[in-house]
């Protein structure tokens, strides 16, 4: 077996639609080297991840390792190369034993086939878990039955026992292996990565730029797809790497900066008074002005997206409470919030908000029956659905071949115009948006952001979650920084005086 | 934001391609649905009435409305609860029970009381099977499978496993007579019932939130519908309709049968699915089950005219059910099909 073994991508690309995830992305990693990879959100790490394990097909480039081109899009081919990965979404089969999992689908390791197969596999495992000094579940636990961090480290436990058996030394693949893992067990894994060091290299992924920094040998920079940078881990701060991960031109006309107001009234419309949910956030205090648009930024995990859902009444808040123009609201739940006028124009599309065999028309109307409902008989006043659809759909200006067409039919745009044209027909105090221009051309991004100056101005209190720190800073008022489900910063956005992504980003990481 | 009311529906032109959309030409995709049971029916016709005669005699239309009559109200029970997106298969045993307990019950009652007292027990039935399933989390199947082997048990006790005779003639007035001439009252039942039913699908809130759950619970979640408790009143009609569709059975044969509607469970599945409400939830309606509802009465009572024997009567109603599926399945919710 060869002492080193060196992977090499040369001019990586992988468009999703409209979204350039990756643009000629070239790295080299050598055994003995653990390479940081740091970037924003939607910087391209998981897909750059999703690439070098096989799962993701590049639609340009080429990958090799020692010389010889890997086969991509083929993750059984490449972790017979010795690539294995450690990914966010557990791949485990819960049913199944620790060291089932661990040998699944290569259940040939240990030798031929019989009785005696089962027990050489667990004595295989039980004798990596001892290595890797865990010592919390033996080889024969079920899977299910163990803790999420607990789950991390069999996924950890499985790459590694896959890097033990192949032809060359490995490359172990880790995407925020730690974000669930206390600091005693991150610190076995960090130990296990040097002791290993001289047999692997390593890719480590983390929004942590602390834990990235102390693992690391060297560092590469992701933005908008690109490579920006690699560096020697060397005397690098925290600082210098937020300015590599950000950086962009913002333009003031995209995001209707001009028509930026600000609050209208200085009393709130809606507030969440120490807001805790176990998991996503604790002790969060927010408030939203009528007119104001609040931006949340954090990372993914950070508890944003969880906080708005439970302004909006789709999360159930485990301590404090959503005070509503000023009275608390105990079971805050969506029909109440929107009985209310809090709306929500939910992250996912697909799964969250359209019903996409339904056609446009009730698909919009589904926001605002009861203003359509009868005083006298409670029936639908049909014509009156039909013309304020069609007014909606024209105001938003959505392209249709009918308003009787399925929505699911329509383009990512429209459909998310239709999201919104659900709540514009009612009167709304608090719009709740996650995400809102997630997948969508840029066209249709700056009518939407029209849309949002147009709806704060006319007094609706905007509460904005995205993953873009470029929209939020383009166009919130005030930025809430969520980091680690705790208020890291609140920071001031009047269109004379944004701050900076760097600014930002420095009290999300 | 250009304000442009006039102008309703701006043509897809140069605008991002639509999402995946359906496979084959657009209109047929549409109308596929409707068309399948309209092209059905008129077939059937004309070859039955080709074969036999008598199958278009008066007497033969007397004989399809009555049939309709209870498979429509069968049918209809079941319609919401798959427009949902679940499936109630206690519906039959239910009108079974329902049949039962009017005839034990209306002579000593009286019958506005048994009546209603029947539609009480049927809504209790109906209930339990939504309760069971929205609050426990059992798939609405596995809670009627097992709801249909209870409520065949608590027939068969009632009744004694023998049929259950009655005097009073209410019954016999209320479903077999005719206030409108040439049809029968239970018909007409049938007919205002899914009059109103279509009403309540597609011109009330509650109606409207039934297609939303049905299309994505999820989404309606979010979207302010109160889910479980439109999950809850739907299954709660459920049993109330399948209630009404026993007393008019009951009404028909005169006399109370244990198990006497339960083989009509398929028939009235078949006459959901036929008539284009589809399995998956969300698509259909109130008048597609009673379209349905004709093909399989019609299919039926022409292969009675025609002497095909009972068995093969089974076969092919089987393979109906399978047939519709196939033409009105909706594919792309299951990308490995292909």
């Amino acid at each position: 077996m060869p002492d080193t073994s060196t992977v090499t991508l040369t001019g990586i690309s992988k468009s999703y639609g409209i979204v350039r995830a990756l643009r000629d992305v070239s790295l080299e990693i050598s055994t003995g080297e653990v390479l940081g990879l740091i970037g924003e959100n939607g910087a391209g790490k998981s897909t750059l991840i999703g690439v070098m394990s096989g799962t993701v097909r590049p639609d340009a480039g080429t990958m090799t390792v020692d010389g010889t081109d890997a086969p991509l899009g083929d993750p059984r081919r490449l972790a017979d190369l010795g690539v294995s990965v450690v990914v966010q979404e557990q791949a485990l089969v819960e049913s199944l034993r620790v060291y089932e999992n661990i040998y699944l689908g290569r259940e040939a390791l240990a030798g031929s086939r019989g009785l005696s197969r089962a027990r050489r596999l667990r004595a295989a495992a039980g004798e990596l878990l001892r290595d890797m000094h865990i010592d919390e579940f033996g080889a024969d636990a079920v899977v299910a039955g163990l803790t999420y961090p607990q789950r991390q480290l069999v996924e950890i436990a499985k790459a590694f026992a896959s890097a033990q058996h192949t032809a060359r030394p490995p490359l172990i693949l880790l995407d925020e292996p730690t974000s669930a893992l206390s600091e005693h067990e991150t610190e076995l894994l960090f130990s296990l990565i040097e002791r290993w060091r001289s047999r692997a290299a390593f890719l480590y992924v983390s929004h942590i730029l602390h834990d990235v920094l102390r693992v690391s040998s060297r560092l590469l920079v992701l933005r908008d797809g690109r490579v920006i940078d690699t560096l020697p881990n060397d005397g690098v701060t925290d600082a210098r790497l937020h300015e590599l991960m950000v950086g962009r031109e913002r333009s003031a006309d995209y995001y209707h900066e001009e028509a930026q107001r600000g609050a209208v009234s200085g009393r709130p419309v809606v507030q969440i008074v120490g807001g805790g949910k176990a998991g996503a956030f604790t002790g969060v205090d927010l408030v939203v002005r009528p007119g104001e648009i609040v931006g949340l930024a954090g990372v993914i995990g950070s508890g944003k997206s969880e906080l708005a859902a439970a302004v909006a009444g789709a999360e159930r808040l485990d301590t404090g409470a959503i005070v509503l123009g000023g009275v608390r609201r105990p079971r805050w739940t969506v029909p109440r919030a929107v009985r209310e006028g809090v709306c929500y124009v939910p992250p996912e599309r697909a799964q969250d908000s359209l019903f996409p065999k339904l056609g446009v028309r009730p698909n919009i109307s589904v926001g605002f029956l009861d203003v359509l409902a009868s005083r006298w008989t409670r029936l639908l006043r049909l014509a009156a659905e039909r013309s304020r659809v069609a007014d909606l759909a024209g105001r938003l200006r959505i392209k249709t071949p009918s308003l009787a067409t399925p929505v699911g039919e329509l383009s990512g745009g429209n459909q998310q115009k239709a999201v919104f044209a659900r709540w514009l027909a009612r009167d709304c105090r608090v719009l709740v948006l996650d995400d809102p221009t997630r997948g969508i051309d840029v066209g249709t991004r700056e009518e939407i952001y029209g849309l949002i100056r147009e709806l704060a101005a006319s007094g609706v209190g905007i509460l904005l979650c995205t993953e873009s720190l470029e929209e939020i800073i383009g166009l919130a008022d005030r930025i809430v920084v969520l980091r680690d489900g705790r208020v890291s910063a609140e920071i001031p956005a009047p269109a004379t005086a944004k701050p900076t992504e760097v600014d930002v980003v420095s009290h999300m990481m | 934001m250009t304000q442009n009311p006039t102008k309703v529906v701006v043509p897809d032109v140069g605008g991002p391609p639509a999402a995946p959309g359906p496979a084959g030409p657009g209109w047929l995709g549409r109308y596929r649905n409707i068309g399948v049971p309209i092209v059905a029916l008129i077939v059937l016709v004309v070859y039955f009435g080709v074969q036999n005669a008598a199958f278009l005699s008066p007497d033969s239309a007397q004989n399809i409305l009555r049939q309709l009559a209870f498979l429509a109200v069968l049918a209809l029970a079941g319609t919401f609860v798959i427009l949902i997106g679940g499936i109630d298969l206690s519906v039959a045993a239910g009108a079974t029970l329902s049949g039962i307990l009017v005839a034990t019950w209306i002579d000593d009652l009286g019958g506005p009381l048994a009546i209603a007292a029947v539609l009480l027990c049927g809504a209790v039935v109906g209930l339990a099977n939504g309760l069971i399933s929205t609050l426990l989390r059992v798939p609405s199947f596995l809670v009627t499978l097992g709801m249909m082997s209870v409520l065949n048990g608590i027939s068969n006790t009632v009744s004694n496993g023998g049929p259950v005779s009655y005097q009073s003639g209410l019954l016999n007035t209320l479903v077999n007579e005719s206030w409108v001439p040439g049809l029968p009252n239970g018909t007409l039942i049938a007919f205002v019932l899914v009059a109103v039913f279509t009403v309540v699908a597609f011109a009330t809130s509650y109606g409207r939130h039934i297609y939303a759950v049905g299309g994505n619970e999820r989404a309606a979640r979010l979207s302010g519908v109160r889910v479980r408790a439109v999950k809850l009143s739907v299954f709660t009609l459920s049993g109330v309709v399948a209630a009404i569709a026993g007393i008019i059975f009951t009404g028909q044969a005169s006399t109370g049968v244990p198990l006497g509607a339960d083989p009509s469970l398929l028939n009235s599945i078949a006459a959901i699915v036929v008539g284009g409400t589809a399995l998956s939830g969300g698509v259909g309606g109130p008048h597609r089950t009673l379209l349905g509802t004709l093909v399989i009465v019609i299919l039926s009572s022409g292969m009675d005219i025609t002497s095909v024997d009972p068995y093969t009567q089974l076969i092919v109603k089987g393979a109906v059910v399978i047939a519709a599926v196939v033409l009105t399945i909706d594919r792309r919710r299951y990308g490995t099909i292909k």
